[in-house]
């Protein structure tokens, strides 16, 4: 019998190289979007891991969009209601996709005109650089375009130890999320 | 006159800027965003004028696909590539409709060079990328690039500047090129007579209040020569100016236009005039997907402008509603009536569109 110890050394190599792969691609299904802090949209400075609860529920918008953002903000006050109704506390955090236009002034112009004045509900801005990093880490992608950011909708549904556990799109029944029947 | 004008530009352009921190990741180089648009239109006419510039018949009017392409060459240096290949019922094209390098002078202004949708006006400049980003089916009748009442296309160098103070954003685009492209025809019994534009300057300005970001308002103004093929020619002045409130409910955008054609020979001097009005509501029942919309539009023609001689004064009432089927797509319905003021003709269509962005 020829034994081929190149052969296994290869395949060991193989399965480190898979098993960090691995390791890699859990780090990426983690929140971890504190590279600096963030402004609120009173101007103070906010740390995302701060904002505790059982769930954080996040996406990326602009106060400029005319489209797509109208329909994540009617999706985020879906998701309150199924939170609340299940007695879950939820953490709402919008991440703005354009910090040059999107002063927390902005923000908290775009709050009140929603009426979204509950506590629970944080409006965050930051650096074009940080905000492209929480991007990348979430598997969120925007093209700019002159004034327009295009984006589809995604929302990120976090549990307490920053983990992406739901994915919630625009077609996604909020009733019949996966991290509601764990909380059951 | 235009070197005056060019001369102030310049001025302008030289003044001080207060953002000085670039983005310069290494995340950001040499890296490729593709975006594409797309939309298939249908219609049904209950008459049709006799004479028109383009041929239109019931069914099938168009499908189109636009590929924006962008990338980031260096730092301070990106490229922009817009491709769009149509498809109507007797001809297929495809066109280089944009092609600009811009570099980065710093956070707030550029400078760039290439093929522009001309920024005239409001609707030219904020819905220049897709149908699916306007809330109507079709541009306004004076920003029909079809009909080419306002320019629609423009070559040349750009400098865009973002000047922020404590309460406004203005946003300012001063640019010289080329002029006009031969998008202009005026039929003749004997062989159509095309006008081309030699040179031109071209201004915008957009202000949004800092603390009210739903409003925006500013005008623009294009300076050009124009030389039709029968040896005419003409200094073109255009100015527009506009006002929209752009709510959680309701969009309100009102834009109006004027067009001044002062011959070099003795083919007299002639204003021509467009306005619209649009009104648009995002309903409060299926999460906001349903927004009906109701637009006016004026058209006012001078009967001896030589330049628009291929144009005609028209009203038309468009009453639509669109629906955003997903997040990236959107269908129109639209009913319209339209008064073509030289053919005595009043036509009753409907529309239909599904648009997205992929």
């Amino acid at each position: 019998m020829i034994i081929n110890i190149g052969g296994i050394k290869n395949s060991l190599i193989a399965a480190f190289y898979l098993m960090l792969s691995s390791l890699s691609f859990a780090s990426h299904a983690e929140f971890r979007p504190d590279l600096l802090p963030w402004s609120n949209d009173e101007g103070e400075q906010v740390l995302t891991d701060s904002i505790a609860g059982d769930v954080r529920i996040v996406s990326l918008f602009y106060t400029d969009c005319p489209n797509t953002c109208n329909l994540t903000i009617e999706k985020f006050k879906q998701l309150e209601k199924v939170f609340q109704n299940r007695g879950i506390s939820a953490n709402f955090i919008l991440m703005s996709l354009d910090p040059k236009n999107d002063t927390p002034a902005a923000l908290n112009a775009y709050r009140i005109e929603r009426g979204l004045v509950s506590k629970n509900w944080y409006f965050l801005t930051s650096t074009e650089p940080q905000v492209a990093t929480v991007a990348k880490q979430l598997g969120y992608q925007f093209t700019r375009l002159d004034d327009h950011v295009f984006h589809r909708m995604k929302i990120f549904i976090i549990d307490s130890q920053g983990n992406i556990v739901d994915v919630v799109k625009m077609s996604t029944d909020v009733e019949r999320l996966s991290i509601l029947s764990e909380k059951k | 006159m235009l070197k005056k004008i060019v001369f102030a530009a310049l001025v302008s352009s030289s003044l001080p800027s207060t953002a000085t921190t670039l983005w310069e990741s290494d995340d950001t180089l040499r890296n490729v965003n593709l975006i594409g648009f797309a939309h298939i239109d249908v219609a049904q006419f209950d008459s049709l004028p006799e004479q028109q510039n383009t041929q239109i018949d019931d069914g099938f009017q168009e499908a189109r696909v636009a590929l924006h392409l962008s990338s980031r060459l260096s730092s301070r240096i990106t490229t922009f590539i817009e491709a769009e290949l149509t498809v109507t019922e007797d001809n297929t094209s495809d066109s280089l409709e944009r092609w600009v390098v811009k570099y980065d002078i710093d956070n707030n202004s550029q400078i760039s060079a290439g093929r522009y949708h001309a920024p005239v006006g409001y609707w030219n400049q904020y819905y220049h990328h897709g149908r699916w980003l306007q809330i109507s089916k079709d541009r306004p009748v004076q920003s029909d690039f079809g009909l080419g009442f306002v320019p629609a296309h423009y070559v040349g160098v750009m400098y865009e500047r973002k000047i922020r103070t404590e309460s406004l954003t203005i946003d300012l685009d001063i640019g010289l090129g080329q002029g006009r492209e031969a998008d202009l025809i005026i039929p003749d019994f004997s062989s159509p007579v095309t006008v081309k534009g030699k040179e031109a300057f071209v201004a915008q300005i957009n202000v949004t209040p800092n603390k009210n970001r739903k409003l925006n308002y500013g005008g623009s103004t294009w300076v050009g020569d124009l030389k039709s093929s029968d040896g005419s020619t003409f200094e073109e002045q255009v100015f527009t100016a506009h006002f929209r409130y752009s709510g959680i409910t309701g969009d309100f955008l009102a834009e109006a236009s004027a067009v001044k054609h002062d011959s070099q020979d003795a083919r007299g001097n002639t204003s021509n005039y467009g306005a619209y009005l649009q009104y648009s509501h995002r309903l409060s029942v299926m999460e906001g997907r349903l927004r009906p919309y109701v637009r006016l539009d004026y058209l006012d023609i001078d009967e001896d402008d030589y330049v628009f001689a291929g144009l005609q004064s028209q009203d038309r009432q468009t009453l639509g509603i669109r629906y955003d089927v997903t997040d990236n797509s959107a269908i129109k319905f639209e009913i319209r009536h339209d008064d073509l003021k030289d053919d005595d003709l009043s036509i009753e269509s409907i529309h239909g569109q599904f648009s997205a962005f992929f």
